[in-house]
């Protein structure tokens, strides 16, 4: 292929173009920068030679641009491909360019044209130790082509541009990753010649030929692919491809993704192995649940694909679809060969990337590409880690916080220099609004706004079983926020629970949930955040008694409990399961309430994952059917009527599900948030919460609810010593909750029979809504409840939960002690 | 801690068919108060200022509801009807007609709440029987003890409608 003969090719050279240079030369001074290119035939006549020169600016601008592309054998064939026969069009601005296509039949497929300018420009980046993706801005016109800078920011925000990319899992594997990015499209005023000086032209055909007439808006493309690399077999495994089109307006919050059958037919043509395409688990679900997806993982193991509505489908191909996957494929090849050359050094100017011509490049490459790749740091396992510790909590795990900090602390990252505060316009909408939707799903405001305060300025107070731990501001105030924060020193203290300053923060704050977020959902976070008005308020000092005043500890139990690894597919799964998940256990920090914590405060693992913890005084229950509540006679879960995913949805997303009840107390805003999430995330948090347990039939559900509803005898309660309990209840609850459903009234109506909260081991829930009633439902039209507790006492509190409780859960045990916990939590009451 | 709830400025609230605008409300004032005090509307009484005597009952979008213990602020962008909003002296509502046909009231204190709540028993069943009636006002406490009365009226308020009903239908049927 082409490596072999950029002599022979040089030699060849136009005429015209040769004299061009010289004269360029006689002006200009700079770097002279040349790569030759190949696009193989693929059913054509001949293989397509692309030739590009540039002279270069000391930083690496492209001031002049010379491109030539002609046939390999001169086919004096009729134009068959006449739908390809476009000119390259000249995407990126230079002071000075020429191109010369040798090319009569118009044989060369425009998509060579755009994987030669998008290898070449990405050659010259490494070359100049730029970033790839702001070279290419520097040649495009910040207003002449603010559609096309738009598309490519909106992409390479999407993929987390910049972050570093992680190493793959074996340190002494001879797989490398790399990633690459591409781009093209087309002006909507291409059929015009271009405004770019010095054009010639040699394709003398082209009035002659049927030039695309009907052009619609600008369209771009632009493609970023990971990808791991085997050094030793050559093979290539796609990972992950982000590939948004459109024309790039401002302000616009969607990318346009492409079909997952695109990404798979385009890649699949690249480096001939085809491998599945689905939404990746941070995309987000598109309101319409059918929108193509902007971020696809690439798996080669074939799942259920039932459940996944994108890859399930299989499309006819037409004319119009093949046009499609080859104007596609033109950035797909050069971010593959982009992302090739990142992961090993050596360029590949020629698709396809076949297994068979990447060993002998390797080969030929020799030692340079020899399997030296640094060595990863491997963790031990927790289990290891807990042995190391001692293995049993407490004293042994506090020794080695102890030793910890005796050991150099985290250094310190500096701050965003004054005057460099970020602010919303250097980030597109999309990423703007991403961030948002994780915001709301992190619940940030939820513990970072004081009750009554400024959204976000902290000083809430986080009561936990060590002492209260107050929040603190996350707004972008420069003194008293983060405003002065980078997004390296952000997303430190999102995975590892290290402020900007080298303090440890309390595990209280759910970093062991958030190190799961992707870095394209830790970047829009980042970006929302520092986007929003800046509060200056001091959020009260954090003052926990000895020893847990000494934050160095927490290094300590970071080293036993946290495992800051991303969070990672399971490609047996389907999509909207690992959605689900990724949504569960990272930026939803579910099991800071729903597991429960071992006696250092740490989430425990295996059976006790999100099998029920508390908050703020209040039970979480259990979401896992199988191993909770095992003490308990009926209902697995501690819910009398067993879930299935159509109820989950409907609580999450209303609130309310008649077969359990309300959401209240701290899962309140977290519904209120859920509510402007798109329907397809909620319905991704059901789906996984409900494989969590056994399947559960609708109409199994069904019947234990009606069985439950209206609970036990009334009559026979009296004789037990229940009456003034019954009595309180017909007076204060019965004309919302009684079964018969009494006047009808405004709002939801729970019944007792079916609630958790009646069924649940401890009374506190039941007896915190006694107590305070619902002032702030999560959704508007659940209806409000007084609360009782400047009515009753505790021991008519007592009374009528205990009547509550043998009325309405008859098979489980008597709740005991009302009295004393009644009286706790009219204490916690704020 | 929920935010959502919290709002700042004039409330504006739909009552009785107008669209009232009040100034310097908090959002947790429980309806009765803005509805008496600000709408100088005095239908509605208020009884034990905990949702279970029924004095107080307005209708939220047609649904009967305790307004002593619901905030004004779920009232926003709902209608509210009050006993004030049923009929005029004029031309009273027919279930206003039955009750005093039937001298349904001693002390009256809780009628609001009665022809509230039977008002929007008949809305959703016209003809009901004794055991729906009692069933329906079983939550609204009178201590003077007419219920018989009471019960009576809802009786003759469900004639009554039903009459209306049919008028209408023959006016219609003659209009076309």
């Amino acid at each position: 292929m082409s490596e072999d003969d950029p002599q022979g090719l040089a030699l060849r050279a136009d005429a015209a173009l040769t004299a061009m240079n010289t004269d360029a030369h006689a002006q200009q001074s700079g770097t002279l920068r040349r790569a030759d290119y190949a696009w193989p035939a693929q059913g054509r006549e001949a293989d397509a030679q692309l030739a590009v020169e540039a002279r270069l600016a000391a930083d690496g601008t492209m001031t002049k641009w010379h491109y030539r592309a002609r046939l390999d054998a001169q086919a004096e064939a009729e134009a068959v491909h006449a739908e390809s026969a476009a000119l390259p069009p000249l995407l990126y601005r230079h002071v000075q360019a020429s191109i010369a296509v040798d090319d009569p039949a118009c044989a060369i497929p425009s998509q060579a044209h755009a994987f030669a300018r998008e290898s070449f420009i990405d050659e010259i980046a490494h070359d100049a130790q730029r970033d790839a993706v702001a070279l290419r801005l520097d040649h495009l016109d910040a207003n002449r082509d603010a559609g096309a800078r738009e598309v490519i920011r909106m992409v390479s925000e999407r993929a987390a541009w910049g972050a570093p990319v992680a190493a793959a899992a074996q340190p002494d594997s001879p797989w490398v990753r790399g990633r690459g990015f591409a781009f093209d499209g087309e002006r909507a005023d291409d059929h015009a010649p271009p405004s770019t000086p010095a054009l010639d032209y040699a394709d003398k055909s082209t009035s002659a030929q049927p030039v695309k007439s009907v052009k619609q808006a600008a369209s771009w493309s632009a493609w970023v692919v990971d990808l791991d690399v085997n050094r030793a077999t050559g093979d290539i495994a796609v990972r992950r491809v982000v590939a948004g089109q459109g024309a790039g307006t401002p302000d616009q919050t969607a990318l346009t993704g492409m079909p997952a059958w695109q990404i798979e037919e385009a890649i699949a043509r690249a480096t001939g192995v085809r491998r599945l395409a689905r939404a990746t688990h941070d995309e987000t679900g598109s309101p319409a649940g059918n929108q193509p997806s902007v971020s696809h993982d690439l798996i080669d193991s074939p799942f259920d694909s039932s459940i996944d509505s994108e890859s399930g489908l299989i499309q006819s191909r037409n004319d119009q679809d093949e046009n499609r996957i080859d104007q596609m494929s033109a950035p797909a090849a050069a971010a593959i060969a982009n992302a090739l050359y990142d992961a090993t050094g050596v360029r590949f100017r020629a698709p396809p990337f076949d297994p068979d011509t990447l060993r002998r490049a390797f080969a030929a490459a020799g030692p340079a590409v020899a399997l030296d790749a640094p060595a990863a740091q491997r963790r031990p396992s927790r289990w290891k880690r807990w042995l190391a510790g001692g293995g049993i909590g407490g004293v042994a795990g506090g020794l080695i916080g102890l030793a910890c900090s005796m050991l150099p602390g985290p250094a310190s990252i500096a701050p965003l220099p004054a005057g460099a505060n970020a602010d919303a316009s250097a980030w597109s909408a999309a990423m703007l609004e991403r961030g948002r939707q994780i915001a709301i799903a992190g619940d940030c405001a939820v513990c970072h706004t004081a009750p009554g305060g400024a959204t976000n300025a902290g000083g809430f107070a986080l009561e936990t079983p060590f002492g209260t731990v107050w929040s603190t501001n996350i707004t972008p105030d420069r003194e008293t926020g983060i405003g002065a924060w980078t997004y390296e020193a952000f997303a430190r203290a999102m995975r590892q629970g290290i402020a900007r300053d080298g303090r440890h923060l309390y595990p209280a704050f759910p970093y062991t949930s958030f190190a799961r977020m992707s870095d394209a959902d830790m970047m829009s976070l980042y970006a929302w955040l520092m986007s929003q008005p800046a509060v200056k308020q001091a959020a009260p000092e954090t003052k926990l008694p000895f020893p847990m005043n000494q934050r160095r500890l927490v290094a300590g139990w970071n080293w036993l409990f946290h495992d800051d690894a991303q969070y990672a597919p399971d490609p047996q799964r389907s999509a909207l399961w690992n959605r689900g998940k990724y949504l569960v256990d990272g930026a939803g920090h579910c099991g800071a309430c729903h597991t429960p914590r071992n006696a250092l405060g740490a989430e425990k693992g295996g059976f006790a994952y999100l099998a029920g913890g508390s908050a703020e005084g209040w039970d979480a229950p259990s979401l896992v059917a199988a191993h909770a509540g095992t003490n308990s006679k009926v209902g697995k879960s501690g819910a009398p009527v067993p879930w299935t995913e159509d109820a989950l949805f409907a609580y999450l997303r209303t609130g309310f599900s008649p077969e359990h009840g309300v959401a209240a107390g701290p899962m309140a805003p977290v519904v209120a948030g859920l509510a402007d999430l798109p329907e397809a995330d909620v319905r991704a948090i059901a789906h996984y919460i409900a494989s969590l347990s056994p399947p559960v039939e609708a109409a199994a559900a069904a019947q234990a609810a009606a069985a439950r509803a209206s609970g036990a005898n009334a009559d026979a309660l009296t004789t037990l010593g229940f009456q003034n309990g019954q009595r309180m209840f017909e007076a204060a609850c019965a004309v919302c909750h009684a079964a018969s459903g009494g006047v009808g009234h405004f709002g939801v109506r729970p019944l007792m029979g079916l609630n958790t909260s009646v069924s649940h081991a401890s009374p506190d829930n039941l007896l915190h809504v006694l107590m305070n009633g619902i002032e702030q439902p999560a959704t508007e039209g659940l209806g409000y409840m007084p609360g009782f507790k400047d009515s009753f006492d505790d021991r008519q509190m007592a009374e009528l939960a205990s009547y509550i409780r043998a009325r309405y859960a008859p098979d489980e045990p008597a709740w005991r002690d009302l009295e004393s916990a009644s009286a706790r939590v009219r204490a916690q009451t704020h | 801690m929920l935010h959502s709830a919290s709002f700042a400025g004039p409330l504006t609230l739909g009552v009785n068919g107008t669209t009232r605008t009040i100034e310097g409300v908090t959002p947790d004032t429980p309806l009765l108060y803005i509805l008496r005090n600000d709408c100088e509307l005095n239908g509605p009484k208020y009884g034990c200022g905990l949702g279970q005597c029924g004095a107080c009952t307005v209708l939220v979008d047609g649904q009967p509801t305790r307004s002593c213990v619901v905030p004004v602020a779920a009232a926003r962008e709902r209608e509210v009807t009050t006993l004030e909003g049923l009929g005029t002296l004029g031309a009273l509502h027919p279930v206003q007609r039955a009750f005093i046909d039937e001298q349904a009231a001693q002390c009256g204190y809780c009628l609001n709440g009665m022809i509230m709540s039977a008002t929007a028993l008949l809305a959703r069943n016209p003809s009901p029987d004794e055991g729906a009636i009692r069933d329906a006002l079983r939550f609204n406490l009178c201590r003077c003890g007419t219920h018989l009365e009471i019960v009576r009226a809802v009786k003759r308020a469900a004639l009554y409608l039903q009459q209306a009903d049919k008028v209408e239908n023959e006016q219609g049927s003659e209009a076309r």
